[in-house]
């Protein structure tokens, strides 16, 4: 193995066992699904708005999230709490995603160094 | 050149293993928490939205049986749309690493905090999120009964993606509406992320007198 082969090996290490940071990636799903939960209400509220006739219920499918989502409903506020609820759930799933991700890097570091210390021992011995 | 042409694929097939796990897992404890949510609350409305998944997952409803039987599925399912997935974003990523950017140590192992490739992160889960949307609407034409209708509830989707159907062609159009709105959604999620993190190590930096990664 030339330097330049093991350093290259040492970086792929590296990129594939790297941490990901549990804030960042909270925010960041935080941030995409509220948007993705207030832009699915207001799609169907500007449908509604753009409707020839009045239409009777609107969104009666989504606004089923109301049951997992107090107060939310298929309105500019609902859309609004969406937003929020969206940013808190997305979060959660960031930090869990994460920390589960790392957690499972780490395990597996920790087994693979246990493994080699106890071969290198019995080599020795 | 690396030791050995094999490693990035090896280390991609690691990661997707690993990614596929927890996302399996994410995605059972999701589908718990909410049938258990469901079955707590007393209220039929959340059970007879939940109990559709019936078409998808043989055997599951909101019961106390029933919750534990969707946590199976939902991670099954989960498992086994993550892992191809991962592995393709991993595979590009890996394999396209020819130059040595850093120095190497033991230490940055396992403190080194990864960046995400936004194009291959959006392409990856965009191709996921097609194929999760082409497959839920592909099983439901195959198990379509003659005389009930197909896919009621799936078809609101067109509500979003317009030319939307419950058919092989319709099958194919939300495959090509969630490749790119999946792209969008998960390239927005690398951004953010990456957006964060640089501002982040720039201000450790800062403050160690060093330079940022």
């Amino acid at each position: 193995m030339t330097e330049r082969s093991g350093a290259l090996d040492d970086q792929l290490l590296i990129q594939a066992f790297a941490r990901l940071r549990a804030p960042a990636l909270a925010v960041s799903l935080g941030v995409a699904v509220g948007l993705l939960l207030f832009g699915a209400t207001a799609v169907l509220l500007v449908r509604a708005m753009l409707a020839p006739a009045p239409v009777a219920a609107i969104g009666p499918h989504l606004s089923l999230l109301g049951y997992y989502l107090p107060g939310y409903q298929v309105t500019w506020l609902g859309a609004g709490l969406g937003l929020l609820y969206g940013f808190v759930l997305g979060g959660a799933l960031g930090v869990a995603m994460a920390l589960l991700l790392n957690l499972n890097h780490f395990l597996y570091l920790w087994n693979l160094r246990r493994k080699i210390r106890r071969s290198v021992i019995l080599d020795a011995l | 050149m690396h030791s050995s042409p094999q490693l990035p694929n090896r280390l991609a097939r690691l990661n997707a293993l690993s990614f596929g796990l927890v996302f399996g897992l994410l995605s059972g404890l999701g589908l718990w928490l909410a049938s258990a949510l469901a079955l707590l609350s007393g209220s039929p409305g959340p059970r007879h939205a939940l109990v559709l998944l019936r078409q998808y997952f043989p055997g599951y409803s909101p019961t106390p049986l029933g919750v534990w039987i969707g946590f199976f599925w939902a991670f099954a399912l989960g498992f086994t749309l993550a892992v191809p997935t991962a592995w393709l974003y991993y595979r590009g990523v890996l394999r396209q690493i020819t130059r040595v950017m850093r120095s190497a140590s033991e230490a940055a192992l396992t403190t080194y905090v990864a960046e995400i490739h936004v194009p291959f992160f959006a392409l990856a889960f965009g191709l996921m999120s097609g194929l999760g949307l082409f497959l839920a609407t592909i099983w439901l034409v195959i198990r379509h009964q003659p005389d009930a209708p197909l896919g009621p509830n799936l078809r609101l989707l067109s509500q979003y993606l317009p030319g939307y159907r419950v058919s092989l062609i319709g099958g194919l159009i939300g495959f090509a509406y969630l490749l790119l709105l999946g792209g969008i959604f998960f390239a927005a999620v690398g951004w953010i992320y990456n957006r964060l993190i640089s501002s982040g190590s720039a201000r450790a930096a800062d403050s160690d007198g060093n330079p940022p990664h």
